[in-house]
Order: C-alpha cells, then structure tokens, then sequence
C-alpha cells in the first residue's frame, strides 16, 4: 500500500503522515511540498491512495489535481479552504477534508479512497482522461457506459468516442453520481441513457442503451436493475 | 445659469454710464482774494493753491434759459476740502460748517454739499456767485483742493448722487454676505481656504465701503485723508490676500516667494507713485496681474476649479485695463464678478474635498478590514490550528508556545489595524509574532535580522508584515521542492537626502517571491494613505533574493 502526502506545512503533513500511518498499517508513507515534487510523485510512482493539499506556496493545485485524478489512483484532498470542496469533488475526488480534522474524519476518507465504504453523496462532474501528455477533461452527461479493461476502464460516449481512463472501474463507479449504476462485472451503465430491458435464452438479461447498443445485466446487479427499472416486483 | 449670472452683472456695469442729457452748469473760473478786502486774481477752480487760509471766490454765472423747467427748482453742488459759505447774488445760500481765519476758529464742513437755489433769485441771466472757504484741516497737502461748483437742476444734482450710492450699497451687501457666508463655512469645516475666502471679501466689503462712503454717508473734509490711506491699505491688504489665496489654492513650488514678491512690491511702489488714486492703482495692477498669471500656471498645469477663477480675475482685471482711471468707481463691478467666480469656485473645491475625504474615509475601513481579515483568513487560521492540534498531542510545551505567539499576532493585528501609522517597533513585534507562529507551523527557523531602525519611526501597519507574509508562503522551499531548515530574512533602513529607505530582502530559490496582486496593491494603498504620493515601492529578484524596496517621507504623514 503506497500513499503520498502533498503538503508543505511541515507540522501538518507530520501530522497526517503519524496519523495514516496509525490507521494504515503497513502503508509505504511519502511527503512531498513542492508542485514539482508533487507532479513527479503522481506521474511516476504506482500509488493507491494521495493525500492532496490545494494550496502550496500560495499557488493553487487544481492542474495537479486534474492529473491526479485521470490516474489510476484515488485522491483526497486535506484543505484549509473548504469552499473549494465543491469544485474538488466536481474534478473527481474521493473525498475533501477540510483543516483541521479529526481522526475519524481522516479514517472515513482512508476507507473511501481506499474503497472499504460507500463514498459520500458529492460526487465527480467531470472525469480528467489523460491521452498521452494531455489531459482532457469529460463531463460525465456525456457518458452512455464504462466497460472494464483490465486494470483501466473504457468510457463510451453518446458521440460513439471511446476513452480510456487508468482508473479500474470499481474505483471510478465510487466517485460517479447517482445516475450511474453498476449492472455487471464489466460494466456501469448512465441509466437515463437505457432504453428498455430485454429477456434472453437462459434468463439472460440485457439492457438497449438510447444508442442501440447492448449491455449485459450480470447476476448479481439483477435485483438492482429491476428496481431501478421500476420492475420490483417481488 | 452661470452666463445668465454674468449677463445680468455686466448689465449693471452699462446701465451707469447711460446717462441722461446733462442739465447743468459747471462754473470753473473764479477771481480769487485772500480777505475780504485783499486784491483778486483770476483762477480756475482745480488750480487754487493749496494753502490753507481763508480765501474769497467770485464768479458771476450765467444761468441759460433751458436750465429752468417749470415747476422744479435749481440747485447749487460744491465739492471741495474746505469749510465754506455760498452767496448768491448777496445772499447767503448756505454754510458747511464754519469758516475761519485760523484753524481754532474753523469747524470743518463735509467734503460734499448741495444747496437749493430760491426761486426768486434764479430767473435765467447773470448772477453772482461768492464762496467764501478755509481749509486748516486737511492733514495732508492735496494736489487739487477744490473739485466741483455745479449748477443745474436741483433734482439732478441730489438724485444722481443717490443712484451711484444705492448701487454701491447694493454691491456692498453683495460683499458682506459672501464675506459672512464664508466665516459661517469655516464656522462649520475649520478650513484654511473658507477663512481666507471670508477675509477676502471681508476686505473687499471694507474697501467698497471707504470708496462709497463718500456718496452713502458723506463726511466732513478732515476725515478725507484717514479715508484715502484706508482705501490705499485695504486695496494693499485685496490685493495681497487675491495672491495668498490663489497660492493656497493651486498649490506649486514658490508660492511663498510669489505671495512674498507681490506683497513687498505693492508695499514698496505707492511710495513712488504720486496721487492717492494712483498708489491704488499701482496695487491693484500689480497684485491683479501676478494672480492671473498664477492662474495662468495652475491654468496650464490642469489643476480643478482654475478655470474659474482664472475667468474672474480675468474680468476684474480686465475692468481694470479699459480705463484704469475710473476703477475705483468700477470697482463693485469688477468685485462683484470676481467674488462670484470665487465663491463658486469654493463650493467645487469643498465638493471636491468632501468627496476626497469620504473616499479616504472608505479607504480606511477597507484597508482596517482587510488587516482584521487576516486573522480570520481559513489558510492562516486552519493550517495553524491543525499544526496546533498536533503540538498539542506531541509536545504540549510548544503548543503552548505557539498559541502564545498567535494570540499576540492576532491582537497586534486588531489593535494595529484602525491606524495609518504605527511605531515601527510595533510593526516588528507583529512580524516577529508571524514569524514565531510559522515556524512552529513550518518547522523552519526563521531569522529576522534589522538594521537602522529606532523602533519610533511611523510606518503604516502590516506592510512589512506583508512582506515577511510572503517571504515565508513563497521561500519555504529549496529549488528541488525540498522545505528548507531555515530561512534569513533582512531588513536595512537608512536616511538619504531626508528620505528613509527601507529595504526588504529574503530568499527566493524560484526567483519569483513577492507579494503580488492583493498583496501589493495592499502595500501600495496603506502608503498612499499615509503620504499621499510621497513614496515609491518597488520589488523584485536581486542575485537569488527577493529585495523590496520602499522610499518614504522621512516625517509622519498627512
């Protein structure tokens, strides 16, 4: 388990590490202060977990923010601003903690990012994909579906484009809003994109997106779609 | 409104000077003799030597038929520096005061006398005219001691006296109020340029008044001298106040020495210039032109409201220039303009102060507000008590330490914020404080030298704090991102050429470290409020350190 720390109070990223460390056990626990440090961290290390300060020597880190989160990593950002939350969570954090925070509070945020509990009710706006250098931004009205591909998910979008984000699908069906409902092993469906419900042979179900495609409806999500289809019942 | 105003005065300028057909007489040959019985000469009136004894006038007057209309009577006017007694054909017309043949026996008589003549004796045709007059009680030696012997229609010679008098009570008012309404000003504002406004036209009032005193009121001959050397020192005094005012107003190098020059000039020349009207006019044209061309300058150099006044003085010097002779009887005309010009220059100029003054007054709370704002300001306060939080679990000695460090930098900043000048000393115990805080938030020994200061210089709060703020949110860090253990920060002041410079220097790895944006425009605005634009700020990389540098007053502020 590897978890960076950006900070450049030095007391308060004291703080946060011997905290992390009390909850993470075994963790593998890195401190940087600096926007250059910081970048290096996130484009060159495999990380699980980032621990995000915004403002460093008086400049904001939204860029690295969009970075951070196209990465296959989940972000949680530690700030003293807590009118940015909002924003943060729009670019597709886990979880925003404002200064100064108590220890459940951090531990809440830990199990998040770390996928352990149901993330709160803000949730991403936005997606940041990088495509190579790059990094492009996708709204997620756009999406019709994700689909897994291996550790990295595909974004299927209504123009028929086709993104791919570093994130594993489980981690991104954590920070995506209501709308979206996992409805197989590989797959996430936008549900004002489905069209109808259709039986198959064996049971099978699947659900036609608005687009006309095909998305299989896996055992365990059966349930879940049919109550979401407004077909509950019993 | 403002032409139609000058209009209307112009009009009163005109309307004198459009006189009716004269209907008079003047008589200005005499045979004169110094007794009664004494031997005579031929004389013109305005040529009688200026002696003072007792003297006999003869003339016969030749009274032409048109000079009589039915019904209204015929009257004699005599204006001289002398008592006197008017015969006609042998009979006594009339005496002001008494003549005599020396000067315990005199009772001086008024400057101006009108005298009806009787029906009777006034029938168109040669008559006699005796004058008998002393003069002992001149104080002074008059160039011309006998002015007028007129006569004409009785009506004309008292009415024609009267219209230049309620004019001039008219302008004279106009004066007095001006001159009251601005004392009631400064009443109210204490301000140098209503005070010097009232006096201005307290002065004025007080020269129109000695000019038509003649007219309105009348005097008796010996109080004519006090009167020419009041009139003389009040147009002193017009003219220097018009230069002092004018100075105060549009300010500019060298107006003490203008104010200087003019005075000593107007005070020096009537001495050389013969004639009571003359030594006035020699002021008036000195003193007028050295205000326009003061004007011209501020004129040229923009400043508000010179316009105005340059137009005023414009017009009552140019009242002037027509036909300098006959200014002081322009003289209401010309006062009248000017003061209305004045007065509505005043009213600008105190819009335009209070407008000043409440933009300074918001200034103020702006800047009080956004000093109390840092204590409250969530990077400040939030990181602080999370680095708190953790002192606290740690090691309670320096929490302990820390909180003593904020509580004195927030109260320093509360207290500091309301003035716009602090002790120094005080400004460097409220950096000293952030500096004591950060570090224990920072882990970083911060070091604060200070060269040069005496700690009771005034300087506006929280600038340097400013500075320091930023040294610290922006040099924390080495150039590989790396937090550094300690951080020098300097700070030199020393007097140049009665300028105290203050110079600012801390690490800037990045080579970018200062305060910018609200920051500098911070700085910028709490020096404007201390010294107007008397300062300079500059800032920027010097050899891997960031130097600000302030230029400031070496006294306290406005």
């Amino acid at each position: 388990m590897r978890i960076a720390i950006v900070e450049d109070e030095a007391v308060v990223a004291r703080r946060l590490e011997r905290m992390v460390r009390e909850m993470v056990t075994g963790a593998k626990i890195e401190v940087c202060a600096s926007w250059e440090a910081a970048r290096n961290l996130v484009r060159g290390s495999e990380l699980d977990v980032l621990l995000l300060d915004l403002r460093l020597g008086g400049q904001d880190g939204f860029r690295l923010l969009e970075e951070a989160t196209a990465a296959s990593f989940q972000t949680v950002v530690v700030s003293a601003h807590r009118e940015q939350a909002l924003r943060a969570f729009e670019y597709g954090v886990v979880d925003f903690v404002a200064k100064p925070w108590s220890a459940e509070r951090l531990r809440i945020a830990l199990d998040r990012a770390l996928g352990r509990v149901a993330v709160g009710a803000e949730r991403a706006r936005r997606l940041a994909v990088r495509k190579g250098k790059q990094i492009q931004s996708v709204a997620v009205d756009r999406l019709v579906f994700l689909r897994a591909a291996d550790d990295y998910s595909e974004l299927h979008l209504e123009d028929g484009s086709v993104h791919l984000h570093e994130k594993a699908l489980g981690a991104l069906a954590a920070i995506l809003p209501a709308e979206f409902e996992r409805v197989h092993r590989s797959y996430v469906v936008h549900f004002d994109r489905v069209r109808c419900l259709v039986g198959g042979p064996g049971g099978k179900l699947r659900l036609v997106l608005v687009n006309g495609q095909e998305v299989p409806v896996g055992r365990l999500y059966r349930s879940a779609v049919r109550s979401r289809m407004g077909l509950d019942l019993g | 409104m403002r032409v139609l105003l000058l209009a209307t005065l112009l009009g009163l300028t005109v309307a004198p000077a459009a006189e009716a057909e004269p209907r008079w007489v003047s008589v200005e040959r005499f045979e004169m003799r110094s007794s009664e019985a004494g031997a005579s000469r031929p004389v013109t009136l305005w040529e009688i030597p200026a002696g003072s004894g007792e003297i006999w006038l003869t003339a016969t007057v030749e009274i032409p038929p048109e000079l009589r209309r039915p019904g209204q009577p015929l009257g004699l006017y005599f204006a001289a520096l002398a008592s006197h007694e008017v015969w006609w054909d042998g009979k006594l017309l009339g005496r002001g005061g008494v003549v005599g043949g020396r000067a315990e026996d005199e009772v001086p008589g008024p400057v101006e006398a009108h005298y009806q003549i009787p029906d009777a004796v006034a029938a168109p045709g040669p008559h006699r005219l005796e004058i008998r007059a002393s003069s002992f009680h001149r104080g002074f030696l008059p160039s011309v001691g006998y002015w007028a012997v007129v006569i004409g229609d009785y009506e004309d010679i008292v009415t024609g006296r009267r219209r230049e008098a309620w004019i001039s009570a008219m302008a004279l008012s106009g004066l007095a109020l001006t001159a009251g309404f601005a004392f009631a000003l400064f009443g109210a504002l204490r301000d140098r340029a209503s005070l010097l406004l009232g006096l201005l036209a307290a002065t004025a009032a007080a020269l129109l008044g000695a000019e038509v005193w003649r007219p309105l009121v009348g005097y008796t001959y010996d109080h004519h001298f006090p009167r020419l050397l009041a009139i003389v020192i009040l147009a002193w005094l017009l003219g220097v106040q018009l230069v002092g005012w004018v100075v105060l107003r549009f300010r500019r190098p060298g107006g003490r020495w203008w104010l200087a020059g003019v005075a000593g000039v107007t005070a020096l020349a009537p001495w050389f210039v013969a004639g009571w009207d003359g030594k006035a006019l020699v002021i008036y044209a000195v003193s007028f032109g050295a205000t326009l061309l003061w004007l011209v300058g501020a004129l040229t150099r923009r400043q508000a409201g010179s316009t105005l006044a340059l137009v005023g003085v414009a017009i009552a010097f140019g009242i002037f220039l027509i036909e300098p002779s006959r200014f002081p009887d322009r003289l209401f005309v010309a006062l009248n303009l000017l003061f209305l010009c004045l007065l509505v220059a005043h009213a600008r100029e105190m819009r335009r102060v209070r407008q000043a003054k409440l933009a300074a007054e918001h200034e103020a709370t702006r800047l009080e507000l956004e000093m109390v704002r840092r204590q409250i300001q969530p990077h400040f306060l939030m990181n602080s008590l999370t680095a708190l939080a953790e002192w606290v679990e740690s090691d309670p000695a320096t929490a302990v330490r820390m909180i003593e460090a904020m509580g004195e930098e927030l109260r320093l900043l509360g207290e500091l914020s309301q003035h716009s000048l602090i002790p120094a000393a005080e400004e460097l115990k409220l950096c000293r404080s952030h500096l004591e805080t950060m570090g224990l938030r920072k882990d970083v020994r911060y070091e604060l030298t200070v060269e040069g200061l005496q700690g009771d210089e005034p300087i506006p709060p929280a600038v340097l704090h400013t500075l320091v703020e930023n040294a610290v949110t922006h040099g924390s860090t080495d150039l590989a991102g790396a937090a550094v253990p300690r951080m020098h920060l300097t700070l030199r002041a020393t007097l140049e050429a009665g300028r105290r410079r203050l110079v600012f220097e801390s690490p800037a790895p990045s080579g970018e470290a200062g305060p910018i944006g609200t920051g500098s425009r911070y700085i910028e605005a709490r020096l404007r409020q201390a010294w107007g634009e008397d300062w300079s700020f500059r800032q920027g990389p010097v050899a891997g350190r960031w130097r600000a540098e302030l230029s400031l007053p070496a006294g306290a502020g406005r």
